[in-house]
């Protein structure tokens, strides 16, 4: 079943065009990445898909049209963890984690909390320090894990390794193979780093100033030729 | 096609500038004797002074004063003191009250330097209320009574020392006061396309993109603070002249402020000739409409808020930019489409 | 001793009611970014609104001034949704929509209630608090005591409460709460509420010792805004500790130099903001 389909979304920074009919779809249970240089617009992309920004076009969420606004996609289980993370760095860890689940009304939330803590037991440790003192790839653990509190049916990641230690990176590769495996979550990805889309990802698309221009699974594209040459370094 | 539209657009703004200069020139010769009415235009005038001086810092530079009455009142009881006790004219205190508002603006720029936004509108605040404050505090006034300067005879020689007029002449302190208003306008519009103008003009756009393309801010935020509390201390000077008389509540006021934010808005910041007809508008509303009493203030502060909500741009540069799209023919922008969150 | 113990007393006093007019100023630009110079007209509104009920309706100070800080907490958040929201992401813009949003309901109250001040009636009439010589109207003590109960609970809601962290993170990150499911803009409008009721309860107290005018207003806002700028903006702490610091020079100075009282709050404003220019807590908000 598909969870996320779009065709032909458009977004205008003012006059200019940002994306271009933009198509893509994301199954259920799928691991999905979207790579494609700095500037391409992949978080241009994510934002209109969470409403941050306006686009025009339909985009269907689970069988019905999703809405425009931030609070109603994240009500339907639409969680867009973002570049630069967005956290709130005066509270504490907990606090942040515990913020991420503001929308739901389940039992379950201190149950998921433990669970984000297995997933990162350093969030664990450090559960009640501000989130400013944190380092960077503890703040990304954070990001994922204020994103996991929300329950997603869809998780967005917008380059969650942008910036970190390759040991940090590994960490994150990690938790990303557990909460597929584990949590059975759909995952929408975007990466600069192909390499690490590659690792992870079902299928793929490759964006480039505002255009979808290659699609497929990650086993066809990776023997693309100009994917090879422009992205993987071979 | 275009190129005839732009010199018609340029023949229309000129004609349009030429007669109102036309019609303020004539203003003694046709309302002879009434001098309530040409007091009016004085304070129009000197209104215009203190809008562009506001519009230079605030507008073109994006230091928002909240303080404007700070440079009109230090302008104002310098010219009121020197001239009532040291019996200089006018015509030499008036200046000499500029440059002592000037000094004024270095010594607040000096600390908003290192400040910006809300944190530097504030310190304008705060120095427009101290010297208020200071001022009733030190009874600067001679006559003591908080801080007034009026007139006051001398008990030992019977002579009455008063503020003195500009000139006995109703008709000669208007063209006085129009003549400095438009020299001011004439130096603004230089000033503003100069360099300097521009640099004013990218440090209220981003102040690091200045800086990063070589632009001193510092120096320039001195200058434009300079030369708006010189050109504001000019109007306080005309004025305490024009009452021959001075109080922290006539010229220190915070209203000063807020009247020459409002004249601003009115005609639109960032332009130099907006915040005149800004200022005339207000002026002559606040004067010839007295018999509405409180509701023509109440009108003008919602048209000046409904001006804010709806053309952010004001109205003079609204009408140059549609003019401009008319020549393009194009339509204008549609408002940028924002984030929303 | 008793000089000491007078300043102690009654600075405490009125600092905590500036501090009931500031928390509300810097809650409202946390969360919206919005330096809010109507914050004072708020204030002033309330009283004028209790002084009308009582005039017209005969009701009495309690009645009224709950009428009046209901008026003001629904007033308040509709000039956000109305006229604030809608200008965007345009600071100076905001800024001077607000300035010229005070002088309007200055105009207005002129138009409606005359230029003469109002007092409104103590709520509690006569009667002093002794200690050795020291005597506090009853009126005077309960509104330290409800400033001080008020801005307790206030601390109690914003880090115990679901609501409370959700503004929180909204002065920290509206992104990020927007993107966790916080409804940022039903929260923005609760906050400019409660904002709105703090400074109308404060209005309420300060007219039943000295009146209000019509023109009330501004030295609600300025005290605001030179609190909130002297703590640093978006620091709750900073803006209590800097209504203090405010409320105790101004007692020390009328007690010993009366003359100076307007004075040394601003210059000691201009001398931090030299010193610290972000503020005695700054922080950066995103």
């Amino acid at each position: 079943m598909k969870l996320l389909e779009m065709q032909e979304i458009n977004v205008f920074y003012g006059k200019a065009q940002a994306l271009h009919d933009i198509a893509l779809d994301v199954q259920d249970g799928e691991f999905v990445s979207i790579i494609g240089p700095n500037g391409a617009g992949k978080t241009t992309l994510f934002n209109a898909i969470s409403g941050l920004i306006s686009y025009k076009g339909t985009i269907i969420f689970g069988g019905k049209v999703l809405p425009k606004k931030t609070y109603d996609t994240v009500q339907l289980g639409l969680i867009h963890c973002p570049e630069g993370r967005s956290l709130f760095p005066f509270m504490t860890v907990v606090d942040n984690l515990r913020l991420g689940a503001y929308r739901r009304k389940d039992k379950e939330v201190e149950r998921d909390l433990q669970e984000v803590f297995e997933l990162f037991p350093r969030l664990k440790e450090r559960q009640r320090q501000l989130v400013r003192t944190l380092s960077g790839g503890e703040q990304q653990m954070v990001a994922i894990g204020r994103a996991l509190m929300g329950k997603p049916r869809l998780l967005m990641l917008d380059e969650p390794t942008l910036g970190l230690a390759p040991i940090v990176r590994s960490h994150i590769s990690k938790a990303l193979d557990e909460i597929q495996s584990r949590h059975n979550v759909t995952i929408l990805l975007a990466e600069q780093n192909a390499d690490f889309a590659f690792k992870h990802s079902d299928r793929m698309y490759l964006l480039e100033t505002g255009k979808i221009v290659r699609q497929g699974t990650s086993a066809e594209l990776q023997y693309d030729p100009y994917i090879q040459q422009a992205y993987l370094g071979h | 096609m275009i190129l005839k539209r732009a010199r018609t657009l340029t023949w229309v703004s000129a004609a349009i500038i030429l007669i109102s200069l036309g019609f303020l020139i004539l203003v003694p010769q046709l309302f002879v004797g009434n001098s309530f009415l040409i007091s009016t235009f004085v304070f129009a005038n000197i209104y215009s002074i203190l809008a562009m001086s506001w519009d230079l810092l605030s507008g073109y530079t994006g230091q928002i004063s909240f303080g404007h009455s700070f440079f009109f009142g230090i302008g104002a009881y310098t010219s009121a003191l020197l001239s009532m006790h040291l019996g200089w004219s006018p015509l030499y205190t008036i200046p000499l009250g500029g440059v002592m508002a000037s000094l004024g603006g270095l010594l607040v720029a000096t600390p908003a330097l290192r400040l910006r936004g809300p944190y530097l509108s504030l310190i304008t605040l705060v120095s427009a209320l101290g010297i208020d404050q200071l001022i009733r505090v030190l009874k600067l006034g001679s006559t003591g009574a908080e801080g007034a300067i009026q007139c006051e005879i001398d008990l030992a020689t019977g002579v009455n020392h008063c503020v003195p007029p500009i000139s006995a002449n109703e008709v000669e302190v208007y063209y006085f006061a129009l003549g400095l208003m438009v020299c001011i306008a004439i130096f603004l519009i230089f000033l503003v396309r100069s360099r300097i103008g521009l640099a004013f003009e990218a440090i209220r756009d981003d102040e690091e993109a200045a800086e990063a393309a070589g632009i001193d801010a510092k120096k320039y935020k001195i200058l434009a603070f300079m030369i708006s509390g010189f050109l504001a201390g000019l109007a306080g000077a005309v004025m305490v002249h024009k009452m021959q008389q001075a109080s922290p509540g006539l010229v220190l006021d915070l209203n000063i402020s807020i009247e020459a934010i409002v004249a601003s808005v009115l005609g639109g910041m960032g332009t130099i000739l907006g915040p005149v007809g800004g200022a005339y508008f207000y002026i002559l509303i606040r004067e010839l409409l007295r018999p509405f009493g409180q509701w023509r203030l109440f009108a003008v502060f919602v048209i000046a808020l409904l001006i804010l909500l709806f053309i952010p741009r004001g109205v003079l540069a609204e009408i140059r930019l549609r003019l401009m799209h008319w020549i393009k023919s194009e339509k204008p922008k549609e408002p940028q489409q924002g984030a929303r969150a | 001793m008793e000089v000491i113990a007078e300043v102690l007393i009654f600075g405490f006093l009125i600092s905590s009611l500036y501090a009931l007019v500031s928390v509300g100023f810097s809650m409202i630009f946390g969360v919206a970014g919005v330096l809010n110079l109507a914050h004072g007209a708020m204030a002033m509104f309330a009283a004028y609104i209790a002084s009308w009920a009582i005039m017209t309706f005969g009701l009495g100070f309690l009645p009224a001034s709950i009428l009046g800080v209901l008026g003001v907490a629904l007033i308040s958040p509709i000039l956000y949704w109305v006229i604030i929201r809608p200008l965007g992401e345009k600071p100076v813009v905001v800024f001077l929509a607000t300035l010229l949003l005070g002088v309007i309901f200055e105009q207005a109250m002129i138009l409606a209630f005359g230029f003469n001040a109002r007092v409104l009636p103590p709520i509690i009439k006569g009667g002093f608090i002794v200690f050795g010589d020291i005597r506090i109207l009853y009126n005077r003590a309960l509104a330290g005591a409800v400033a001080v109960i008020l801005i307790g609970l206030l601390w109690l809601f914003i880090t115990r409460t679901k609501y409370g962290k959700a503004i929180q993170g909204i002065s920290m990150s509206t992104k990020g709460a927007a993107l966790s499911g916080i409804p940022t803009h039903k929260i923005i409008l609760l906050v400019w509420a409660i904002s709105g009721a703090l400074a109308a309860i404060a209005g309420l107290f300060s007219a039943s010792f000295l009146g209000v005018s019509p023109l009330a207003d501004r030295e609600f806002t300025v005290i605001a805004f030179s609190t909130v700028v002297l703590g640093g903006l978006g620091s709750l702490p900073g803006s209590l500790l800097a209504a203090f610091i405010i409320g105790y020079v101004e007692t020390i100075t009328v007690q010993f130099a009366p003359e100076a009282r307007g004075l040394a709050s601003l210059a000691i404003l201009i001398v931090v903001l030299i010193l610290r220019p972000q503020g005695l807590f700054g922080r950066a908000h995103e």
